[in-house]
């Protein structure tokens, strides 16, 4: 296996399933890494991962705890030891005399995340900066004094940087990283990069290496690739299962503008959308917003294609419609014109980085204050992420008005069945799940509800 | 600290690992309670790799690692008593097959009934200690005489610590029985006694050293025992190091948290607000064993009227034994639980008068020489001043003006302000405990080490501590070194807690530090041919008369070596005129008191019943603050963590079972819930009793987080219109929504 760890070029056998994490801390012995939580939650084993995107290299934060090193083949792995050069670099110093670390076990993994934001923020606009660094949990500092980094480091690279030119070679220029990051597109396009093949099909792993870490361990691993495009028709879009949250955030989707609310960038840079469908988790937030747009799945066995409609994939709790050997390739919806009004609502005990209570989607079309079409589903209200048939069908031909839509969240209610769980009791998710089907029409057409 | 920017700092879990290190993994009860039948252990034993099982019965000395009171045994021998109760632990070559040796250990239980309640336990009379009552006049005579007598209940949750860097600890065997303990713990002393209990050697073959912790909060104040305990005892028999970590998981589900309290308050006023009596009774869930309880409940009770003085009152505490792991430690120690009671007193109080708040916690502030209930007057009580300043700086009134006008314009979204006044007494209040001792060691060189007893987890004590001696030696802070805190260079040493570690720690090293400076000043008399009262030591330069002269810090220092004077100094400090007789139950527990007041503006989403803290604004009172950035780094900490507490930390119980149990579930504040911080230090705060005219820090600014929940109740008032008299945090989105709709 080949990649490149920080100015290293490693070159040597090592297992696709082992997760980057360990291999740092214990065999290459970068103790700047820090375990934390094991689950992608805390931010504190985060990495660069740099890869060719193009002609040029892009790096993205990761939680190295789920990364594998199948991923990192043919990759550039930075951890901070690889951003150190003799003397701190201005992130480092700012956050030194910013007191932006306090116990400073959650330090490294801040100032990756940092790096993040300054390799891939056009702008450099502080709040994208937040945005990088918001997997990070650090416990003593109650982040003001981050975000008074973050605004110093901002304001110093905006007056350095051109948004125009390439940015990688700008930030060594600025000796903002090290000079050997300079040819590392080079070194890039220059390893060995065979695809890993096996039983297990691994897409961003995000989840798998929580739910069945040691299953992973014991596996020969299948790694997608080549799914990650977003295609737009003229009334379709088509998205390759690899595609990631980070992707779908930024590729100016109807829901795209609701991604912030899924995970953290880190993760995003990770998790799939196929990962998230495939899953079947019954509180997807993918799946969520891809059930209201009606979206369907192209399956692939042994070249064969078949379609299916996502809502008819679920079958059951963490069952779902997919044969042995299948791979899901891409998941499109119509996006047919701009009366199709979109929203995605999540109410979740953090509002960041955290499993939602209960979410829901809602695709509509409305003419002169009829509803010529409604798409809503909802998620952890049932075994599976669920399309809100009655209630869909409900709201067509209705007029919008504050009636229908109490009407519709009563009937939302009544096609679900929550459980009661560390998430919230089955009373509240209920209640809550009436609430959201009112934020959709609020948030939507502003219309004067009275809960 | 630069090392922490370039991924440098080791913890524990960073250090190097010796080829013969065998690691832990700690075998833990399954039921809440219940009698040990059978305990297997012989598949485990004969698993590849494991090299040895520790129990009970494989321990030298006492199977007892409790503090205050010895109720709690290492490993559980006969009988359980919470789900996570160790009882083996296994140890071998790796961690996996340490781990996979303990799936295989098989237990059988004879279940018993468990109680999860504290007002149960109570009833039951399953006390830890008994109950303790402060009183201060007698409010039974006083509540006909008042306007308007208000009770009710207010309750708060549990809150996990949530340290980065989770419980850890490498025991390496040395020469003649003698054992090397690196514990990740806030009292090294305390690890060193118990683990001389436990295997039954003198503490002086045993050495605890800490680097520093990755956070703590308290939580690596007695929880961090049993692990190094557990560590010790095999490397002890086995003669091999022994490396324990906990995995997050673990480390949430068996360790312990902030206590949950169930209380009962009832608050007598007069129509102007004034409060004349007060009554409180707290029902702490204590866990199944002591740990620090009693200690806490103590906080609480001096707590009680936070920075209010309020003639007749009575508290009392029930230290209640449950079936849940020993809850412990966490910033603050029992004052937060009790402040949020006499606040939701308060809040009750001004909705029946039907004023704000802030009118009547302005009316109640302590003035100078008013009583606490313990009996100590307060002395430069700066609660007024604090109270004013802030509604000042941060128009307050305006505020509320602006906040009333933004609900009348918003149908959906409303606002909420809350004052919280704070008052914070400072020293441990078992007084033995405050103690302190350091060790500086000048080099021929001129390079200085300073040991203390002080632990580093990021409050920044070491570098206070640092910039200490360098004011008193007189020399650049780049020549002083902070050494690790280690039980051979510092013996007997209080754990780092009670916001006291800059205090007294500062205070010895500083004792230790002038008498080296003497030494320094009578050779350079001597040299100069001048009396020493004329000589002085100012940025490594050696002034006559403030006149340089030819003699530098490095070179007295070698001519004072040539003249074979002594170069180090040990220092003792223990802060005068504090004492407590519990009995009496009255005393002057506290050196001194922390004052501030913060103002916290709240968001309500009332159609989702999601939340925001929209700002948080303190007056804080830091005396003649150490160090700016280090004090303002520890109010915007504490009052982040305050807000989680209050609102989306929610630990969950099944039957004794943690169900948070990790990142995805208990959710700790991250950048975006971190409101907008602004932190104003009082002026002219000078404060005699501590270092350099300081205050303590660490857990104070706690306090006003505690807001946060009144800011949300009245947000949440604004959209119902009517009076909010329920208490409980956390206030989860499932509380909001309830709070909104019934």
């Amino acid at each position: 296996m080949q990649f490149l760890l920080n100015d290293q070029l490693v070159d040597k056998a090592l297992g696709a399933q082992v997760p980057a994490l360990d291999y740092l801390r214990h065999q290459a012995r970068l103790k700047g890494v820090k375990c934390g939580c094991r689950e992608g939650d805390c931010g504190a084993c985060n990495v660069l991962l740099g890869g060719m995107e193009g002609a040029d290299p892009v790096y993205r934060s990761r939680s190295s705890c789920l990364l594998l090193l199948g991923h990192v083949q043919g990759k550039h792995l930075v951890t901070i030891e690889g951003l150190n050069q003799y003397q701190l670099n201005l992130v480092q110093q700012t956050i030194l005399e910013e007191n932006a670390s306090q116990c400073g076990f959650c330090t490294p993994g801040l100032i990756i995340c940092v790096y993040d934001y300054l390799c891939n923020s056009k702008e450099l606009d502080p709040e994208e900066g937040v945005t990088a660094v918001e997997g990070v949990i650090c416990r003593c500092t109650g982040y003001a004094s981050i975000r008074r980094a973050i605004k110093k480091i901002s304001a110093h690279y905006l007056s350095r940087l051109d948004p125009h030119e390439d940015r990688i070679p700008a930030l060594v220029r600025e000796k903002a990283l090290p000079p050997y990051f300079a040819n590392a597109g080079q070194k890039l396009s220059n390893l060995r990069n065979p695809p890993i093949k096996g039983d297990l099909i691994v897409a961003g792993a995000t989840d798998l290496l929580i739910q069945r870490p040691l299953e992973v361990s014991r596996s020969k691993l299948f790694f997608l690739s080549n799914l990650d495009k977003i295609k737009k028709e003229e009334q379709r879009v088509i998205i390759g299962s690899g595609v990631t949250a980070e992707q779908l955030k930024n590729a100016g989707l109807i829901f795209s503008k609701h991604m912030d609310l899924i995970g953290a960038q880190t993760l995003r840079n990770a998790a799939t959308v196929g990962g998230n469908i495939i899953n079947a988790s019954p509180i997807g937030d993918l799946c969520v917003m891809l059930l209201a747009l009606n979206a369907a799945l192209a399956l692939k066995l042994d070249n064969k294609l078949r379609t299916l409609e996502l809502k008819d994939f679920f079958l059951g709790y963490k069952q779902i419609d997919l044969k042995p050997g299948e791979i899901l390739e891409n998941i499109s919806y119509f996006n047919t014109g701009e009366d199709l009004r979109f929203n995605f609502e999540k109410v979740s005990k953090r509002q960041h980085l955290d499993i939602a209570s209960v979410n829901s989607g809602c695709a509509i079309r409305v003419k002169k204050k009829k509803i010529q079409w409604a798409s809503l589903s909802a998620g952890g209200v049932a075994p599976i992420p669920l399309f809100l048939e009655k209630t869909s069908a409900f709201l067509v031909n209705k007029s919008l008005d504050p009636e229908t839509v109490i009407l519709a969240s009563r009937i939302a209610a009544s096609e679900v069945s929550p459980i009661s769980d560390v998430r919230g009791s089955k009373t509240y998710k209920s209640r809550l799940l009436r609430r959201l089907i009112l934020a959709h029409f609020v948030t939507l057409f502003d219309l004067e509800i009275i809960p | 600290m630069k090392s922490h920017t370039r991924g440098e700092t080791l913890y524990v879990d960073d250090l190097n690992e010796p080829e013969d290190l065998l690691f832990g993994a700690v075998f833990v009860s399954s039921i809440p309670h219940g009698k040990i039948k059978s305990l297997d252990l012989s598949k485990a034993k004969n698993h590849p790799g494991v090299k040895a099982l520790l129990t009970a019965d494989q321990i030298p000395g006492e199977n007892q690692i409790g503090n205050i009171i010895m109720d709690e045994p290492l490993f559980a021998e006969k009988s359980v008593h919470f789900m996570g109760q160790p009882i083996a632990c296994v140890l071998a070559k790796s961690k996996e097959t340490a781990l996979q040796g303990r799936d295989l250990i098989h237990v059988e239980y004879v279940a018993q009934p468990p109680v999860f309640d504290p007002r149960e336990a109570a009833e039951k009379g399953e006390l830890i200690s008994p109950v303790r009552t402060l009183v201060r006049g007698n409010p039974d005579l006083v509540w006909d005489s008042c306007d308007l007598v208000v009770e009710g209940k207010a309750e708060t949750g549990a809150q996990e610590h949530l340290y980065l860097e989770t419980q850890a600890c490498l025991a390496l065997p040395q020469e003649g029985d003698g054992l090397k303990i690196c514990s990740a713990t806030q009292a090294p002393t305390a690890v060193q006694r118990i683990v001389s209990k436990v295997l039954k050697i003198p503490m002086n073959r045993i050495e605890v050293e800490v680097r520093r912790l990755g956070g703590a909060f308290g939580g690596k104040e007695d929880q961090a025992t049993p692990w190094a305990v557990m560590a010790a005892l095999g490397a002890y028999l086995l003669k091999k190091p022994v490396k324990i970590t906990l995995h997050r998981e673990e480390d949430i589900k068996i360790t312990g948290k902030r206590h949950p309290y169930s209380s009962d308050y009832k608050m007598g006023l007069n129509r102007d607000g004034v409060i004349l009596a007060y009554e409180a009774a707290y029902y702490q869930n204590a866990g199944a064993a002591a740990d620090l309880s009693p200690a806490i409940m103590e906080r609480s009770l001096f707590h009680a009227t936070n920075a209010y003085a309020i003639p007749d009152v009575r508290i009392t505490g029930y230290s209640c034994k449950t079936n849940l792991p020993p809850f412990t430690a966490f910033r603050g120690f029992g004052a937060p639980q009790a402040v949020f009671v006499i606040e939701s007193a308060i809040h009750h109080a001004a909705q029946a008068l039907g004023v704000d708040a802030s009118k009547i916690q302005k009316k109640n502030l302590l003035k100078e020489n008013d009583a606490f209930p313990y009996g100590m007057g307060v002395k430069r009580s700066n609660a007024r001043r604090s109270f004013k300043e802030a509604q000042s700086i941060f128009a307050f009134s305006k505020l509320l003006k602006e906040t009333n006008r933004f609900n009348k314009r918003n149908r959906l979204v409303k606002r909420g302000v809350a004052l919280a006044p704070i008052c914070f007494g400072i020293s441990f209040t078992n007084t033995f405990l405050n103690q302190a001792g350091a060790l500086v060691q000048v080099y021929t060189d001129g390079s200085v080490s300073v040991n203390t007893g002080a632990v580093e987890m990021g409050q920044g004590v070491n570098p206070k501590i640092q910039k200490i001696a360098a004011l008193t030696l007189g020399i650049p802070e780049q020549r002083i070194l902070m050494e690790r805190t280690n039980t051979k260079r510092i013996p007997n040493t209080s754990p780092t807690a009670a916001s006291s570690g800059a205090d007294i720690n500062g205070m010895a090293a500083m004792l230790a530090c002038e008498i080296i400076r003497k030494r320094l000043i009578r050779c350079a008399a001597e040299e100069l041919g001048v009396v020493p009262a004329l000589v002085s030591i100012n940025r490594g330069k050696i002034l006559v008369e403030d006149n340089s002269t030819d003699l530098t810090w490095e070179s007295l220092v070698q001519s004072a070596y040539l003249k074979r004077i002594n170069l180090s100094a040990q220092a003792h400090f223990a802060p005068k005129g504090i004492h407590y007789d519990k009995a009496l139950e009255k005393g002057a527990p506290f050196t001194y008191h922390v004052f501030g007041t913060a103002v916290i503006q709240a968001e309500v989403d009332c159609l989702r019943g999601t939340l925001r803290i929209l700002k948080a604004q303190a007056v804080h009172d830091a005396g003649k603050s150490l160090d700016h950035n280090i004090d303002q780094g520890q109010i915007e900490g504490g009052i982040v963590q305050a807000i989680g507490w209050m609102t989306s930390e929610e630990m969950v119980y099944c039957n004794g079972e943690i169900q948070s149990c990790n990142l995805g579930t208990y959710k700790v504040p991250d950048i975006h819930c971190a409101p907008e911080i602004e932190s104003v230090f009082l002026r002219d705060s000078q404060n005699p009793k501590a270092v350099l005219k300081s205050k303590a820090i660490g857990e104070p600014p706690f306090l006003y987080g505690i807001g946060s929940y009144f800011a949300v109740l009245n947000a949440i008032r604004a959209f119902r219109n009517q009076t909010i008299t329920r208490y409980g945090a956390p206030l989860t989105p499932e509380r909001v929504l309830s709070l909104l709709c019934d």
